[in-house]
């Protein structure tokens, strides 16, 4: 029971704590794998310092008595739980609202070769950062009414041909799943 | 401004990119694009004329449809109407019975606007209430807020029909969606599709140019606007009610 | 005098069975919100008529009552009534667990949930949504700021209660905004929503202070005075007759117009007229006031834990009202006239709710559950033994 209790009520914490340090920006997916048993840092040296707290902690829920609580032992104590619960609290609420990790990875990947002759901009700026573009581009369509149609899609589609050869390759590659086409039309 | 600073970067290198790689994408430039947005000197409003409006006709609902791809489901519950046909009867028996279309009535104090939480409906410079899908969250607040059920949530995924409007992106699921006053046509320099299929019961225009015919229109004959008690201040008027 | 506060020792069966059920709850919450994300509200009931549904029902319900949950802490910080300061922690604590659960199917339940970050990169001031964002986080920084005050530091605990308890005022006013300030929906449309959904706050709040507090106090076997029943008891009145006085103004105020004559009508004659004089006025007030007023039953635990149940039930009919019978009255937009279209105008809308809807709100039930019991098991929250003072003899009808 001491055990199954320290288990679901320290480690989050610590887990987390390392995990930040080691990979910092992955993705959720990625946090826990890191964790996992034989990374050293999931069993930082930190766990044991903070112990006699912890134990106050569990000490009052032993069966002895009802009245096992003795503020001036454990003097922080409750300070030191309802911060944690706390922090636990918002760190679940991220945690629930983050939702996708992305895979960083170099390698190759094919796409189809543009028919025109120059992109609106050089291409290592295009891969970084088409959806900026894409996406300042949509803000002015949509609220502004910009219509300009050479940073629109139907243009990319006049040097990119086709969507499942260029977009979708690199895309489904690199594991990402823009919703734009749910919605928006790329012409065959 | 940042749609200047971000045309004054894109302006060298685009325009000059663009010259060459738009030469197949033409059927885009064909029609005249609005480079500079919306105007703020303008403002977009409807005249219907219910004494022209016969009972049978749909020709703006279906025009409506094709032109912005507007689902049905097969359920009266959650079809989208974007535009719709009512009927009116006075209850106490004592007036003719009136049909005429109701949609979005793009109002200058738009209720859905205002509840909206994430800014997503918003109202644009010409007067054109729309929805921000991309920013949408589906809340349904503005559903709540609109006293002319001009919107429906979208229930069911959708995909583009088969001799749709490829022009017009279909809305995902869990989105709100409106009357746009086919306001990619509008920045193409063309009327709304209702009123272009109408036969001649709707007039559209700009409210703010003294010699546009609307304009001309509301100053001679007498109109009205639905709930004006609301304050709202619809342009969607309507004349002979 | 308050006696030692403890945890509750959390190891007998009971305790694992209610922690079972509650992540049973959780679980088919997630499934049910997992179903409808994936496949669209389509599977729901919901309609373009009844917008909201009984999922929004759940999470008012629990966000009006996790308001109100704060009333026994209030009362001894802010008013003085010391004989219920050992229930502060409680109070506080239930305050979030309640806001939790409510906030999670609110979110939840949104089109795009996947996308309600949005609401705190892009606010609009005018939208009683942006508001209730901060309203709600708000909340629960000054509850734990209770809390801690409480736990650790005496002195800051007047300070930190009294910005709580006018906060609360502020959050329920803002949820009851939500509905009163919408002038197209006559049912709801009115400055007196959000005092009425305050005074149902207070009552419901209150309501599941006793439920919980007695409940849990029999369960482990601590004692609780009887005095404490009663001063409860008398809340309890207190605000279900509060509830009752602003239901007459409101109807009166509106009876006394004509242009509300047909949606009066329809409200007390209607098809929702069974929930509004079951729901609203009789599990709402009524029947509460008419145990609670009873000489046996009011002055006996069972009795008020009854009229406890019967107020949250009442609290439920209330806010499945204001939603229900708010979105199923057709809009007026010519009045006068009967309005008929295929977009179902003119015409009032049915709505039964799906089991995808109720497993999610029940969801939030969990949560709020969950974090209540998880919280007394690992947190000094309840006093040992509930006592109340010698000097202090509290009302009797």
């Amino acid at each position: 029971m001491q055990n199954l209790i320290e288990m679901t009520t320290n480690d989050p914490f610590q887990r987390d704590e390392s995990a930040g340090r080691i990979a910092p920006g992955v993705g959720f997916r990625t946090r826990r794998r890191v964790t996992g048993g034989s990374d050293v840092f999931a069993n930082p040296p930190k766990a044991g310092s903070s112990g006699l707290t912890r134990r106050g902690w569990l000490e009052q829920a032993t069966p002895s008595k009802l009245g096992a609580t003795d503020p001036e032992r454990i003097k922080g104590g409750e300070a030191v739980k309802l911060t944690r619960f706390g922090w636990g609290f918002l760190l679940a609420a991220l945690l629930a609202t983050s939702g996708g990790a992305t895979a960083l990875a170099g390698g190759p990947v094919e796409l189809q070769k543009a028919k025109g002759e120059a992109c609106l901009k050089p291409t290592d700026w295009m891969r970084r950062n088409h959806m900026d573009f894409l996406k300042h581009s949509r803000e002015d369509t949509v609220r502004e009414g910009v219509r300009n149609a050479k940073e629109s899609f139907l243009n990319c589609k006049s040097c990119h041909v086709s969507r499942e050869q260029f977009c979708d390759r690199c895309h489904n590659y690199a594991s990402v799943k823009p919703d734009c086409f749910e919605c928006h039309n790329y012409p065959k | 401004m940042t749609v200047m600073d971000r045309r004054k970067v894109l302006g060298l290198g685009g325009a000059l990119a663009a010259g060459v790689a738009l030469a197949p994408g033409l059927h885009l430039i064909a029609a005249p694009q609005a480079p500079d947005g919306a105007s703020a000197g303008r403002r977009w409003g409807m005249l219907i004329d219910v004494t022209k409006c016969s009972s049978g006709c749909t020709a703006c609902i279906d025009a409506c449809r094709k032109e912005n791809n507007v689902p049905l489901f097969n359920n009266p519950q959650r079809d989208i109407h974007w535009i719709r046909k009512v009927e009116l009867q006075d209850k106490a028996g004592r007036k003719p019975a009136v049909s005429l279309p109701v949609l979005c009535n793009h109002c200058e104090n738009p209720p859905c606007v205002h509840v909206c939480p994430t800014e997503a409906s918003f109202i644009r410079k010409d007067g054109v209430v729309l929805v921000d899908m991309h920013r949408c969250i589906g809340c349904r607040y503005c559903m709540i807020a609109c006293p002319y059920k001009a919107r429906s949530l979208v229930y069911h995924p959708t995909s583009l029909p088969k001799n749709g409007n490829p022009d017009v992106p279909i809305r995902g699921k869990g989105v709100v969606e409106k009357c746009t006053f086919c306001v990619h046509r509008l920045d193409a320099g063309r009327p709304p599709a209702c009123v272009e299929a109408c036969p001649g019961a709707m007039l559209f225009g700009d409210l703010n140019d003294p010699g546009s015919p609307i304009a001309k229109r509301l100053k001679e004959v007498p109109t009205q606007v639905i709930r004006a008690d609301l304050g709202l201040k619809p342009q969607v008027h309507y004349q002979g009610l | 005098m308050i006696s030692k506060f403890t945890a509750i020792e959390g190891r007998s069966p009971g305790y694992f069975a209610l922690l079972g059920l509650f992540g049973l709850l959780l679980a088919l919450g997630a499934a049910a919100f997992l179903y409808v994300e994936l496949q669209g509200h389509g599977v729901t009931n919901m309609t373009n008529q009844v917008i909201w549904g009984l999922p929004h029902i759940f999470a008012i319900s629990l966000l009006v009552m996790a308001s109100g949950a704060l009333n026994l802490a209030s009362m001894s910080t802010v008013f003085g009534a010391y004989h219920y300061k050992q229930f502060g922690r409680f109070s506080a604590f239930l305050a979030i667990a309640l806001l939790s659960g409510g906030l999670a199917v609110l979110v939840l339940d949104l089109g795009r949930p996947d996308r309600m970050l949005l609401t705190m990169i892009h606010m609009n001031f005018s939208s009683m949504f942006t508001w209730n964002v901060f309203l709600y986080s708000g909340f629960l920084i000054l509850c734990f700021l209770y809390l801690w005050s409480m736990f650790q530091h005496e002195k800051f605990t007047k300070i930190a209660g009294s910005a709580a308890f006018a906060w609360r005022l502020i959050l329920t006013t803002g949820t009851g905004s939500i509905f009163g300030v919408i002038h197209a929906r006559e049912v709801f449309h009115s400055a007196i929503t959000a005092p009425t959904f305050i005074a149902v706050s207070l009552t419901s709040g209150t309501a599941v202070s006793v439920l919980l507090l007695l409940g849990v106090f029999r369960a482990t076997g601590r004692e609780f005075d009887q005095k404490l029943v009663q001063g409860l008891r008398n809340t309890l009145i207190f605000f279900t007759l509060l509830v009752l006085y602003l239901l007459i103004v409101e109807k009166f105020t509106k009876s006394y117009s004509p242009a509300f004559y047909e949606v009066e009508s329809w409200i007390l004659t209607g098809p929702y007229a069974w929930l509004y004089w079951g729901g609203v006025v009789g599990a709402g007030v009524l029947l509460p006031l008419a145990i609670l007023f009873n000489r046996s039953l009011g002055n006996s635990p069972s009795g008020v834990v009854a009229a406890s149940v019967v107020s949250i039930v009442g609290e439920f009919a209330f806010v499945s009202h204001v939603l229900l019978a708010g979105q199923s009255y057709p809009f007026n937009m010519f009045p006068g006239y009967r309005m008929s279209s295929p977009f179902l105008d003119g015409q009032t809308a049915s709505y039964v709710p799906s089991f995808p809807e109720f497993f999610l709100g029940m969801g939030g039930v969990a949560i709020a559950a969950l974090i209540f019991l998880v919280g007394i098991r690992f947190f000094r929250l309840l006093p040992e033994k509930a006592e109340a003072p010698e000097s202090w003899h509290p009302w009797n009808p």
